[in-house]
């Protein structure tokens, strides 16, 4: 069937069959690389992206189920500034080892911050509870979403 | 390969049923991973959460009614479900992560019927009844009644799950949820258990008592329920509660847990109603 949405700030039509993925249409047909597959049964939160203000798994949305809706995925930095300053954080924060997880974990960051532009880490934990690290053991995955919480309050005070 | 139809309407869905045929669907959040691993069987399907007319929570003057369609992240944070049924909403909670409760809906919780399905055992204590719509018209079933064991359900060929209902009575009582995990996200129960009581001078008046991932289905206690009426909240009677309760479950052992620490696990939950 096709499919009309928009992604990343811009309009697209595709062709997609009824049991496509929403993860392989972005990955295979949009050749937008920056979402990762992990397990493929919505554990790890790799494959996270935002529909219409929400974080869902990829991997777990069929492509048909995006007709008319709104997508941002980790390349929606340029039209969405607040994913590069949250991306900058867990750079300057030293949150990002092999990087596979950072895409996800920049999508949950973002609509926690969406909400609630002064965390506390209980409840950073609590929003990234659906996004696995191996690497990091989290603290400076903590540390880097403070930090772009306070960025993004400073500029919002400008 | 497997068709899908979108309903926009009620008018579109109903002619449209045939459980038997066809696979209704919703946030397809176990659906998908239930294919892909092939233990569930692609059939095709009709995707309800285009269906704007169940896609709301509502109030009558007896009844909280949550649309089955409804996201379950939506439920947690509805005001009449944080004022009337805290219980629930924390329940809900305790399930999947953020990316999942964003797509997942509490009418696929329960046609799912999980033995550790941690809404409906919320939903049982809370005396929940099922609204099932087809174009016959709409019945209503209690919860525990709809669920007949591990994924099987009353559902019957023309029907969907159209609106959960909660009766308003519990909405003064006071609720305890807690759920026994490996870990806090994406958690598959080891044990749960939900209860609601009213006190008055900590004299129990009233308890439902409910125990999930320790049975076939969720066990509602009732043999501890009448045990604990009438008598104080304190460490003795929750005790002997407890007591009581490790010789009403039927645990398993599987890779989560043995059953003996499950059987554990129940006797100790219950203590947690005096902190």
């Amino acid at each position: 069937m096709e499919i009309k949405f928009k992604i990343n700030g811009e309009m697209r039509t595709a062709k997609v069959s009824d049991s496509t993925r929403l993860l392989d249409l972005i990955r295979e047909d949009l050749g937008l690389t920056g979402t990762k597959e992990g397990c493929g049964e919505g554990e790890c939160g790799a494959c996270t992206v935002i529909i219409d203000g929400v974080t869902a798994a990829s991997c777990l949305t069929y492509a048909y189920q995006i007709n008319g809706k709104e997508i941002f995925t980790i390349e929606g930095k340029n039209s969405l500034r607040d994913l590069e300053i949250i991306e900058e954080a867990y750079v300057d924060a030293g949150a990002v080892q092999c990087g596979y997880c950072i895409p996800g974990m920049v999508m949950s960051t973002k609509v926690l911050l969406d909400n609630n532009l002064k965390p506390t880490r209980d409840e950073i934990r609590k929003a990234l509870e659906g996004n696995f690290c191996r690497c990091t053991g989290y603290v400076k995955i903590v540390d880097a979403v403070e930090l772009a919480a306070e960025r993004l309050r400073e500029m919002r005070c400008k | 390969m497997a068709e899908v139809l979108v309903p926009k309407t009620l008018a579109e869905l109903l002619p449209n049923i045939n459980n038997e045929e066809k696979r209704i669907t919703a946030g397809c959040t176990d659906i998908m991973v239930g294919i892909r691993s092939r233990r569930m069987a692609s059939k095709p399907m009709i995707d309800i959460n285009e269906v704007e007319e169940i896609k709301v929570i509502y109030e009558d003057d007896y009844s909280v009614y949550i649309g089955s369609n409804v996201p379950l992240n939506k439920v947690i944070h509805n005001e009449l479900i944080q004022k009337n049924f805290p219980l629930l909403a924390k329940a809900i909670e305790s399930i999947g992560s953020l990316q999942i409760r964003n797509r997942a809906t509490l009418g696929g919780n329960i046609q799912n019927a999980s033995p550790s399905g941690d809404s409906i055992l919320a939903l049982t204590v809370l005396r929940a009844k099922v609204i099932l719509r087809s174009l016959r018209g709409r019945r209503q079933v209690d919860i525990t009644e709809f669920i007949k064991g591990p994924g099987r359900t009353d559902l019957r060929n023309d029907e969907f799950i159209e609106y959960i209902s909660i009766p308003k009575v519990f909405s003064n009582y006071q609720g305890y949820f807690e759920k026994v995990g490996l870990r806090n996200a994406m958690v598959i129960s080891i044990a749960s258990m939900a209860v609601v009581y009213k006190l008055e001078n900590n004299i129990i008046k009233d308890i439902n008592i409910a125990y999930g991932a320790v049975a076939p289905k969720v066990l509602q206690l009732t043999e501890v329920e009448n045990f604990l009426k009438e008598k104080e909240l304190n460490g003795e009677n929750l005790t002997a509660a407890g007591e009581l309760i490790g010789r009403n479950v039927s645990p398993i052992d599987d890779v989560r847990a043995s059953a003996e620490y499950r059987t554990q696990v129940c006797k100790n939950l219950i203590l947690r109603l005096i902190g």
